[in-house]
């Protein structure tokens, strides 16, 4: 935090921290091209659209950090392609995605009175770039979408001041390591009418994630049966299945959206190369439910230990035919 | 939101590798939902069925199992940390649910509650919990007695979760990773030591208050004699608009200086009014509220004051025992408590 007030040891004098000049808070938006974008009808199932990769690029006059998503559909946009509408964002400059596959933009972006507040900032360096790619995965009609990113900017004027260096140097560590981090299931989660699913969320071999909010949405043409929960779930570790719950818990006892994620007590740590099984049963009778589940968390780069480090193969004491010999 | 970026409890930078490395220990924290136990035959798939209006539903209950292996738990088995509570309700819809609840810790003897709350202005969904201020912590083969009543209509079918985070100390990596395992263990007796004194309640009037059209009455919330209250925030649910005031029955110090409306300031569980500085009630006062109905017609209200009760003595009233030869009965009481929190 900079601190509004500073006092002259001096002379005891109380005084605005000049820094509230140059640390300031503001928007980064995309290019006017790609505001709003506009991405076209899916033109089969399974077939997503894609829209023009969206480059965001940090300012030229300092380093800025982000902390916050916001996004929403023009108002013609049907009900379907809103729900379906998703994302991948690509870091360039550190070439990582923030996601293990594309994510609905309304588990990314939140509104302006309840915008998504990143568990993990952004930390954008001069003209660092981000690509959003946009995808489209409804048929039934085009997506009109705008976005920004809230946080802050350290313009070039306070890096006069050790505190702002050292800060940023501190920044700059924490971005080699974190960033936010979306992970969704490996495929997509269609539970049949009435009935049950497995579903996984595999985590990569580099990263070990720190999981702070669960999001999830669905679509179901159904009218019979519970309508207003819709499926339940219940999680357990994959690696050691260890259960979170005693009981199957409905869609909204476990997950929000992006206004109001639900925000685990306990930020789940998931281990590389590991993942969540997720077993889902539908309480809609008469039809299926297509469920998203994302959770939103922070993604730490671990150095990847070799397995064999340390350790020392012997020949073998006595010397074996060559194989294949007679 | 500054605590969400906060990653220094998980990682730390081990400058000779030049790496952030996680900490082991949180691997063995998991977040966590406790339902209805499975053990009640009445439970199907974390379905419990409240009876219609006036019926009586026997209680169920939200029970934490011991696991452990080896003894590596050191008999601390795997408590559960309470932080939120979470319901839905089928039948007649999570926003319009009309039961109460009453919470009793069975293995304690303490109930959480001094009268049934509406279930309203105790819990809420996973978009907006209602997050306790005070958790609750469960230990191993420690049972939550639930008893549900519903205020009026038909049957409904409930799903009730307590939100929070389980421990597992007595995971076998912790004989690789030791002194991450004994730092888990440590916290894990503090926060036992810490139950003793502290623990979450839900303060309410004896009943819900029902007004005529326009008319003002006064009620009381009783905390009982057998610890001190501190009052966190406020929800209530009710069937129209009122305005209210509260003040220490005994007395008369009052919160406000007139009457406060509820549009103003009442919450309900999901988003509660909450006391700018907490409010603490010693053991053997009460308050009183004053209701004035202002929809015009009978009006019928619940209204919950959340907090946590402190089973310590003031420092004041303990010097004043000392030199009291005839103590009073809630004096009394204060003596049998634990010991004064740190």
């Amino acid at each position: 935090m900079i601190p509004t007030w500073v006092r002259d040891p001096k002379n005891d004098n109380l005084f605005i921290n000049d820094l509230r000049k140059h640390v300031k808070g503001g928007v980064l938006v995309p290019p006017a091209n790609a505001n709003p974008l506009v991405v076209a009808a899916a033109p089969a199932a399974g077939i997503p659209t894609l829209g023009m990769p969206v480059v965001y690029e940090g300012p030229q006059d300092g380093c800025r950090e982000i902390y916050s998503m916001v996004g929403a559909f023009d108002a013609a946009t049907l009900a379907d392609p809103q729900a379906r509408f998703s994302v991948q964002i690509d870091d360039q400059a550190y070439r990582r995605r923030y996601m293990n596959r594309d994510i609905l933009v309304n588990h990314v972006f939140g509104t302006p009175g309840n915008p998504l507040f990143l568990p993990q900032p952004i930390w954008l360096e001069n003209q660092q770039v981000l690509i959003f790619q946009f995808l489209n995965n409804s048929i039934v009609g085009a997506a009109t979408f705008r976005q920004l990113m809230e946080g802050r900017t350290f313009q070039a004027q306070s890096l006069s001041r050790s505190e702002v260096t050292q800060l940023i140097g501190k920044k700059r560590r924490e971005a080699v390591f974190f960033n936010p981090f979306w992970l969704t299931s490996d495929n997509p989660i269609i539970i049949p009418a009435g009935g049950q699913t497995t579903a996984f969320f595999s985590n990569a071999r580099d990263y070990y994630l720190l999981l702070r909010y669960i999001i999830r949405s669905w679509i179901s043409t159904g009218i019979a049966g519970d309508v207003n929960e819709a499926f339940t779930v219940r999680f357990f570790d994959a690696t050691n299945n260890r259960p979170l719950m005693n009981q199957p818990m409905t869609a909204n006892m476990m997950g929000g959206n992006s206004n109001f994620p639900y925000v685990l007590p306990q930020p789940w740590s998931i281990e590389p190369v590991t993942s969540i099984r997720a077993d889902f049963q539908n309480l809609i009778t008469d039809q299926p439910t297509e469920v998203f589940l994302t959770f939103c968390g922070v993604g730490c780069f671990v150095a990847n230990q070799n397995p064999w480090e340390g350790t020392r193969v012997d020949q073998p004491a006595v010397t074996t035919p060559a194989y294949g010999a007679p | 939101m500054a605590i969400l970026r906060d990653t220094s409890k998980f990682f730390y930078w081990d400058a000779a590798r030049r790496m952030y490395v996680p900490y082991y220990r949180n691997k063995e924290i998991l977040p966590s939902w406790m339902g209805f136990s499975e053990q009640d035959p009445r439970v199907a798939n974390g379905v419990f069925t409240v009876l219609a209006a006036p019926g009586n539903t026997a209680p169920t209950y939200f029970s934490q199992p011991y696991s452990s292996v080896e003894g590596l738990d050191e008999n601390l088995g795997t408590p559960f940390e309470v932080q939120n509570l979470i319901f839905a309700d089928s039948t007649d819809g999570t926003a319009a649910a009309n039961f109460t609840a009453l919470f009793t810790e069975i293995g304690d003897t303490r109930q959480l509650m001094n009268f049934p709350c509406h279930i309203r202005t105790i819990a809420g969904t996973a978009l907006q919990p209602a997050i306790l201020r005070e958790p609750l912590i469960v230990p191993s083969r420690h049972v939550i007695q639930a008893v549900f009543t519903k205020i009026a209509g038909g049957a409904t079918n409930i799903r009730m979760a307590l939100g929070g985070r389980q421990y597992f100390p007595w995971a076998p990596e912790f004989l690789r990773y030791k002194s991450e395992g004994e730092d888990l263990k440590g916290r894990i007796r503090a926060m036992m030591e810490r139950r003793l004194t502290v623990s979450p309640f839900w303060l309410t009037t004896d009943g819900p208050m029902v007004l005529g059209a326009g008319t003002q009455a006064d009620f009381l919330l009783k905390p009982g004699n057998d610890a001190q209250f501190e009052a966190f925030a406020i929800a209530a649910v009710s069937t129209g608009a009122f305005a209210w005031s509260l003040e220490d029955a005994k007395t008369f110090s009052t919160l406000m200086n007139g009457q406060v409306t509820s549009v103003n300031a009442t919450g309900n569980a999901l988003f509660p009014t909450i006391f700018s500085t907490p409010y603490v009630l010693p053991a053997d006062k009460r308050f009183r509220l004053r209701v004035l109905d202002l929809s015009g017609n009978p009006n019928t209200i619940w209204f919950t004051i959340w907090g946590r009760k402190i089973y310590a003595p003031f420092m004041e009233m303990r010097d004043a025992l000392a030199e009291t030869s005839v103590p009073t009965m809630a004096d009394q009481q204060a003596l049998l408590v634990p010991a004064p929190m740190e």
